[in-house]
């Protein structure tokens, strides 16, 4: 089990590496490289967008966009503040964030998202989340949340929901909302940077 | 006390920025806080790392092959290679970065390098497009030649080389080499070398080089220094 661990984590190292020099090559306008990029990791860009969006049509411009941006960022990137995955899959959840914003939260709902208990399930599956050190990291100090404030806080980032709209989807009121998010930030940061 | 405060006022702010709840007039006033502020920035990417295996945690679902097509057109569209980018010093240097790889990567290097015959005197790192160390040139008591030895050397098409130059004191660029893309090299130089010689990088076609005048825009410049 821990050799398989080993091994897990050494593909992941090689993958990481292989983004960061197809990130590198991107700068220097390298579409082949950009090709091989967008391979390796649409699908995930693609899910991320798609648990924030929902609808499909919506969910493929706004994947086109995200890659315009890679390709029209590469430059920016830099390792030594976020992984390429990290930094590519927040260009996406941005992307698709603004297009909620702009066509005013249309899309956001979905049948699970709307029932608390489904929450966590849904936005936070916990056997997913286990598996990198950093994911194993955060379920730990999420777990630590009560689980209103987790759910708001994992509505918060998926959905690009405001205080209200908070208040309003989980019936609580908005100064508690407020609070709730503050201080399960500030735990959170303690919790993960112990 | 006070600043400490504001210290985690600022990173609970960032984590709302990230998280998404600051909204309207205050995500204006902070981003433009951000544009300017290396310690924002810094919150702001932190909250990132630490939120992001939540998108790690989706399940990924392959695109419909239209979406590439679409990417692929975009990008086709542009022109093949922006000015700025070569000029843009940032993208090469960050000295923080530089700092940091001191320890690792130049650790090894310079620890094969004094086992080289001849003792260091100067050395100058040349640094690769992600701030890290590139390659090493140093002179040495023993010659009077350049020392080029390659770290981690920027990726470049195989139809592209780095080529290294002497700046004169009237600003006059006389080519040294060619940068190696792995293991040392000995370059002689072009010219006496004055206490602040400066050093240019530029980016070259691999058919033409070593060119006598650089052909394209500099991607490095910098200084030996004495160790």
């Amino acid at each position: 089990m821990a050799s398989q661990d080993a091994e897990a984590e050494d593909a992941a190292a090689q993958r990481n590496q292989k983004l960061q020099e197809l990130l590198a090559a991107c700068a220097l306008h390298d579409r082949q490289a950009f090709h091989q990029l967008y391979e390796m990791t649409s699908a995930k860009l693609y899910g991320v967008i798609l648990r924030i969006l929902v609808q499909g049509e919506w969910a493929e411009d706004c994947l086109q966009e995200a890659y315009v941006k890679v390709w029209n960022r590469a430059e920016s990137y830099r390792p030594h503040l976020a992984s390429p995955m990290t930094w590519m899959a927040t260009i996406a959840r941005n992307q698709a964030l603004d297009l909620l914003r702009r066509r005013h939260r249309e899309v956001r709902i979905t049948a699970a998202d709307n029932l608390p208990e489904e929450v966590d399930r849904h936005l936070l599956p916990q056997d997913k989340l286990q598996q990198t050190d950093e994911g194993r990291r955060l379920n730990r100090c999420l777990e630590q949340l009560q689980s209103a404030q987790r759910q708001i806080i994992a509505l918060a980032y998926f959905k690009g929901l405001t205080h209200e709209e908070l208040a309003a989807r989980t019936a609580t009121p908005l100064g508690t909302v407020k609070t709730w998010i503050r201080r399960g930030l500030k735990q959170l940061r303690r919790c993960l940077e112990a | 006390m006070n600043s400490e405060h504001d210290t985690s006022e600022q990173s609970t702010l960032a984590g709302e920025y990230v998280l998404g709840t600051l909204q309207g007039d205050a995500r204006d006033r902070f981003e433009d806080d951000l544009a300017s502020d290396d310690a924002l920035q810094q919150e702001v990417a932190a909250w990132e790392r630490h939120l992001s295996p939540m998108l790690e945690s989706v399940e990924p679902v392959a695109p419909p092959t239209r979406v590439w097509k679409a990417v692929e057109a975009r990008i086709e569209a542009r022109p093949s290679q922006r000015a700025g980018l070569w000029n843009s010093l940032a993208f090469w240097r960050n000295l923080s970065m530089v700092a940091a790889t001191l320890a690792l990567g130049l650790g090894l290097t310079l620890l094969g390098l004094l086992q080289a015959p001849g003792e260091l005197e100067r050395i100058m790192v040349v640094t690769n497009h992600q701030s890290q160390t590139g390659c090493i040139v140093d002179t040495r008591s023993r010659d009077s030649m350049l020392h080029v030895s390659a770290v981690q050397p920027t990726p470049l098409p195989a139809s592209k080389v780095c080529q290294l130059w002497l700046v004169t004191e009237d600003g006059v660029l006389l080519p040294i080499g060619i940068l190696p893309h792995q293991g040392s090299e000995k370059m002689k130089l072009p010219a006496a070398l004055g206490n602040d010689s400066r050093f240019k990088v530029s980016i070259e076609s691999a058919l033409a080089a070593p060119v006598e005048r650089p052909s394209e825009e500099i991607v490095f410049e910098g200084q030996l220094i004495s160790i």
